[in-house]
Parts: C-alpha cells; sequence; structure tokens
C-alpha cells in the first residue's frame, strides 16, 4: 500500500548512549535529553519535522541491548516498535559498539524497511578503528550512513535519502530462534575490516574514578564545593542572587514606590516584583547546582559512582542505577521519576518513587535560603543540612521498604572532557523552562493569590487580614500551631507548594518579605517542605508509572507524616528533647524493671 | 572458578551463565557469553562490583551477577 507522505514515522532504535537522542535533536531542532549515561531517554517522544522537504515524524526511543530487554524502558521500546507496522526504522549505532546493535538489526530490521547510521566515528578512529562503509553496507543489505560533523541540513538531506532508498535487512530465514539470529549476526562481524574496541587497560583517570576510596570522597568534596560556590555570603551564587535582587527591590521597586495608585502600588510592589522577583533572584543559585550535575553525568563520572555505591544501594533493596534517579532528584522530581523507567522492575521502580521527595530538588531552594536566613548565618550551612536530611530520611524510607536488591549490570559511559556547548545549551534550555513556568504557572497562582489577598468580598482594597483569602483559609491557621506559627498565611504558602514548590518562597515574600517567625519555627517548617508531598508535576508523573490512586496516596502520606514530622522537630528543638529523654527513660525503666519482675515470679513458682 | 575469584588484570574465557533468562540476554547483549574472552579490569572496595572488559566495552557488575559467571583463567 502506498504510504502517504505525511503518514512517515521514523524511529530511532539503537544501543543506549548510542546518539540516538543527539541525532533526533539534529533533525528535529528539538530538545531531548542527551547525557553521557547509559538509559538517558527513558520514554518516546515524537516530533514531525521537515527532512529537506519531506514531511517525517521522527521518534526518539529509549536505549535498548535486545529485543528481550531486561528493563521497564527496553520492553517499552520494543513494544513500541513493533506496534509501528510501517514505520521505518533507523539504527543509530556508535563506531565502537556496532557488533552490539548487529543483532537488533538481524531481529528487527528483517521484516521492516530499515538504515543504518553510525556515530562518535572521529573518537573510533582515533583509537585506531576503520569501518568500510561500503562493504558493511552490502554484508547488511541496507544503506549506511556515517552521521559524524554533518551540519543539520546535510544530515536531514542524507537521512531523507536512507529514507527513500531504505530496504530490509538480510533476511535470516524464517528461523527467528534468537540464538541462531545471533550467531548469524555474529558472521556479519568477518566482513567488517577489523575494528578495535576499547583500550584494554584504565587510563589513570579511570583508574582513580573507578578506586571507591578516591572517588567517593571526591563526590563529596565536589558537592561541598559547589554548595560553597552557590550559597556561601559573598561567592559567585550569593554575588549573583544580591545583584537579581537589588535590581528587583531597588531598582524596579523604586518605580513602584512612585506609582500614586495605592492598590496599582501594591499590585506591582507585592503581587508581582515581591513574590514573582524574590523567586526569579534565586535563578542564578539554581542555574549553579544545575551546572555541577549536568558536568557530573557528562563527564562519565556518575557512570562510575553508581558502579561505586552499588554496594550501598543494596543494602537498602536497590542497585547502583538509582544513583542516576536520586541525583537527578536534585534537579527536578518530576524528570527523576521519569528516570526510574530505566530500572529493573516495577517493585524496585515503586521503592525508588516513593524515596524522590524527600530528595531536595531545585524548586525547594528559594524556599530554604529564605527561611534558613532566620536560624543559620551562613545559608550554606543551613542548605547542606537541609539537603543532607533529606537524603537520610530518603534512605530510611528504602531501608523500611527493602526488599531484595536487583541485579546490577551497567555497561560504563565513556568519561570525557564536559562539552561546554553541550553544558551552555542544557543549561539555557532549562533557564527557559525556569522563565516560562515563572511567567505561567507561578505568575498566574501569585496573580490569584494578591487579589483574594489584597479585596474583601465587596471588594474594597485592605490587609491580607481582612481579605477573601483570610475568610476562605482562616480555618488553616491550627495547621501549624504546633510549631509556633498560628497563621493562616503560613499554612497557606506551604500548601501553594502543592502547586510549584518556588510559589512557598514567593507567598512568604508577598505576605511578610521574610519568615516572621522563630529560628525554632523556621527549622521545623523547612523540615516539613523538605519531607511533604511533591509539587502537582511530580504527583502526575508518579501517576503515570504508579497509577493515580498510589500516587494520590502517598502524596497524602507524605504531607500527612511531614506535618507530625515538624511538630516532632518543634518539640525537641524548644527543649522537648529533656522532657522526651526523661519519659523514654521512665519506660525503659519500667519495662526493665516488669521484666525483671516478671523473671522473679517464674522462678519462685519453679 | 567465578568473576569474583579473580584478580585485577586476569583474563579469562566465559564457560557458563548461569542466571534467570533475562539477565543471561542481558550479559549476552554485552559480551558476556559462552567462549568469549572477557578481563577483569577493577574490583571495587570491599569486592562489591567488578568491572569486566567485555566485547570492546566496559562493564560493571554486582557481586551476585559476578559470582553466575563462570570462567578458565587464560
Amino acid at each position: 500500500m502506498h504510504q502517504r507522505q505525511e503518514d512517515l514515522k521514523l524511529l530511532l532504535v539503537g544501543n543506549p548512549n548510542a546518539g540516538k537522542s543527539t541525532l533526533f535533536n539534529a533533525l528535529t531542532r528539538g530538545h531531548a535529553k542527551v547525557g553521557n549515561w547509559h538509559g538517558v531517554t527513558v520514554g518516546t517522544l515524537e516530533k514531525k519535522t521537515s527532512l529537506d522537504g519531506l514531511s517525517v515524524t521522527v521518534c526518539d526511543l529509549p536505549g535498548i541491548y535486545s529485543v528481550n530487554g531486561m528493563s521497564m524502558e527496553e520492553k517499552g521500546a520494543v513494544s513500541y516498535i513493533k506496534a509501528q507496522t510501517s514505520a521505518f526504522l533507523l539504527f543509530v549505532a556508535e563506531c565502537a559498539a556496532l557488533d552490539k546493535v548487529l543483532p537488533l538489526i538481524a531481529s528487527l530490521g528483517v521484516d521492516e524497511r530499515c538504515a543504518l547510521v553510525l556515530t562518535k566515528m572521529r573518537q573510533f578512529q582515533k583509537r585506531g578503528g576503520k569501518i568500510d562503509l561500503k562493504l558493511l553496507q552490502t554484508a547488511l543489505g541496507i544503506p549506511v550512513l556515517s552521521a559524524e560533523g554533518l551540519p543539520r541540513r546535510k544530515l536531514q538531506a542524507a537521512v531523507k535519502a536512507l529514507l527513500q532508498n531504505g530496504g530490509k535487512s538480510r533476511d535470516l530465514g524464517n528461523d527467528k530462534d534468537a540464538q541462531e539470529v545471533r550467531v548469524r549476526a555474529r558472521e556479519y562481524q568477518k566482513h567488517l575490516s577489523g575494528f578495535q574496541g576499547a583500550k584494554e587497560e584504565l587510563t589513570r583517570a579511570e583508574k582513580l574514578l573507578s578506586n571507591g576510596f578516591f572517588a567517593i570522597p571526591l563526590f563529596f568534596a565536589l558537592l561541598a564545593l559547589s554548595f560553597y560556590i552557590t550559597f556561601a555570603p559573598g561567592l559567585l551564587g550569593d554575588f549573583l542572587k544580591t545583584a537579581v535582587e537589588n535590581f528587583f527591590s531597588g531598582y524596579l521597586g523604586g518605580f513602584a514606590e512612585k506609582i500614586s495608585s495605592p492598590v496599582l502600588r501594591g499590585f506591582v510592589r507585592d503581587g508581582l516584583l515581591g513574590s514573582v522577583g524574590s523567586v526569579l533572584c534565586f535563578l542564578p543559585q539554581i542555574v549553579l547546582l544545575l551546572l555541577f550535575l549536568l558536568l557530573m553525568e557528562e563527564s562519565g563520572f556518575l557512570s562510575r559512582l553508581a558502579m561505586l555505591t552499588d554496594g550501598v544501594f543494596s543494602k537498602v533493596g536497590l542497585s547502583g542505577r538509582a544513583m542516576f534517579s536520586l541525583l537527578m532528584g536534585f534537579g527536578c522530581s518530576a524528570a527523576a521519576i521519569m528516570t526510574t523507567r530505566g530500572l529493573d522492575n516495577k517493585r524496585v521502580q515503586k521503592r525508588v518513587i516513593l524515596c524522590l521527595p524527600y530528595i531536595s530538588c531545585s524548586a525547594k531552594l528559594p524556599v530554604y535560603l529564605t527561611l534558613s536566613s532566620s536560624f543559620f548565618e551562613n545559608p550554606f550551612l543551613a542548605v547542606l543540612l537541609l539537603y543532607a536530611l533529606g537524603v537520610g530520611i530518603s534512605f530510611l524510607v528504602a531501608l523500611f521498604l527493602k526488599k531484595d536488591a536487583p541485579p546490577f549490570v551497567m555497561e560504563l559511559a565513556p568519561l570525557q572532557v564536559p562539552r561546554p556547548v553541550f553544558i551552555v545549551k542544557s543549561l539555557s534550555f532549562q533557564v527557559k523552562q525556569f522563565i516560562i513556568k515563572l511567567g505561567t504557572v507561578i505568575l498566574a497562582f501569585f496573580l490569584f493569590s494578591w487579589v483574594l489577598s489584597s479585596f474583601r468580598w465587596d471588594f474594597c482594597y485592605c490587609t491580607p487580614d481582612e481579605s477573601m483569602l483570610a475568610s476562605i483559609c482562616g480555618g488553616l491557621k491550627y495547621l501549624f500551631a504546633p510549631i509556633g506559627c498560628c497563621d493562616w498565611k503560613i499554612a497557606y504558602a506551604a500548601l501553594s507548594g502543592l502547586v510549584a514548590k518556588e510559589n512557598v518562597a514567593g507567598a512568604l515574600a508577598m505576605f511578610y518579605g521574610g519568615f516572621p517567625y522563630s529560628a525554632a519555627s523556621a527549622f521545623s517548617f523547612a523540615v516539613f517542605l523538605l519531607a511533604c508531598s511533591p509539587c502537582v508535576s511530580a504527583i502526575a508523573a508518579s501517576a503515570r508509572e504508579l497509577g493515580w490512586g498510589s500516587a494520590l496516596k502517598n502524596a497524602l502520606i507524605q504531607t500527612v507524616s511531614a506535618l507530625l514530622l515538624s511538630y516532632l522537630v518543634y518539640f525537641l528543638i524548644t527543649g522537648g528533647g529533656v522532657y522526651l529523654l526523661i519519659v523514654t527513660a521512665v519506660i525503659v525503666a519500667a519495662l526493665l524493671l516488669g521484666k525483671n519482675k516478671v523473671e522473679n515470679l517464674h522462678r519462685k513458682r519453679r | 572458578m567465578n568473576i569474583t575469584d579473580l584478580t585485577e588484570g586476569d583474563r579469562c574465557l566465559v564457560d557458563t551463565v548461569s542466571c534467570p533468562a533475562d539477565l543471561q540476554e542481558r550479559l549476552f547483549s554485552l559480551h558476556i557469553r559462552s567462549g568469549e574472552q572477557i578481563k577483569l579490569l577493577k574490583r571495587s572496595f570491599f569486592r562489591k562490583t567488578f568491572l569486566v572488559l567485555a566485547g570492546g566495552s566496559k562493564i560493571a557488575l554486582g557481586k551476585e551477577v559476578a559470582a553466575c559467571i563462570s570462567v578458565k583463567k587464560i
């Protein structure tokens, strides 16, 4: 049947870390996440594009090693491929790992129109590798293209030519037995002019970064350094934040004060600058933290960390692969939840998803910094403490839910110097996403909040305590009374975090300019925000993986337990620890005495 | 003997891989299969993970997985 041009679908198929997402972005100007890690892409991404005038839907898929994949993302990808009955399969292979993709071509390419694109050719040739493209083309029976160094337009034209000339790979007969397919695929390798794989010896850098006694302390040192540069007073992060703050409160705030209308002045000063501005000023610090995460991933250090920490993770029923998801959690909880598809099975995935809300995402940073000034002069120590607490709680949750750890098998990504162009592109994209979120979801929320908190029901301008919002939310004031904040505005700020965690900082800024209660209350409130349910985006991501029932139940349990934890922390900080110790000592003494009495009784009876 | 018995730098031939089918398939895809030559590059501290060179790629294996792969030293 003749396929209409507009129905053309191009599937990018290959092993993990082959360059499929990079190719997808090059063909479609898309923003698929790329990284130096086996398993970055965890879901199918589709985008319609024009390849030199030909309209095609390009689909980026998770990497697969075989059609009988082990992980959930592999199984999902294979199901997707098999469901696309008239799609064109573009196999993407790293030159140095070409032999690993041959069985995939042999399994999937026989009945389908396909072609092969080779990536990372330059790196491969530097190591003495050679591939004869014409010979390979003849051996496989499908067109082969090297993507190295091709500018976008030429790449699009070349892929269009592949689409028009692609054929079916050599028929292996009717025998689809997996073993037979693999044996036949190995025969193809004889047609390839000998290519050389990775060097057999580890380089000095690889030896160091594969040594736990060096790599683990290095990781913590780099983490502490990145926190220090980002949060310590007077350093880069603090300097940039202060500059943005001064621009909003000083320069723009000055204009706002000159507005004669009190309503408009209040709207600009509190609704816009006070709330949105107060969140935007944390952007430089968020970017610095994201930079650290990107460098870790892009350098290949993350792969080695996963290998070295597998022993620790297995003690809590996880494997080293969970390292990637947990580290991504420092960026965004929703994105981190999606990466859990790369884990071995649903049980492991569920446990990791339940741990992720306690990993402080970048959206919590503004509110941590707002609160930390109340209980720590140096925000660096405060934020470090809160992040460490979150990681600790996360591990405790994993330990509580512990089952058998899954087997750990992982191909290590190559060690490389992070590419500056890639880093700048990724960071720019993240900044753009943050500003879009700020200009839409967060701005809309604050406009809504400002209107409700600035007017009575008769639409007279008033203070927040007389406003519509006060009459709606007044009853919430008891929610945080046990931590010394009997105030509906604090409760409203906390609940606003369900929409986006940045809202909490903005709401506090809008109502108070800072946090008006004691250091103990500030710390307890921070603990609540650390441990409560993530934002709706993360809940939705969790629902996609676990179902809405589970996601909402988990969110409720997390919020209630976070509330109780904040009460306990406040109780302990404000001297309740002494009472708790006394009561615990009394209970333990009573139990021991009671036990002795029972033993004596038994002895007498005998 | 299996991979956990090797010392760093040892080359060997894979004899058998005794593990569940899906794990065996994954190991096969990564060139850890009967008759293939592999080399132990590194053991992590406390011998919890093993880094091997197989089919030109560096593969990290957990202890339980490494114990399933019986080998013959070359």
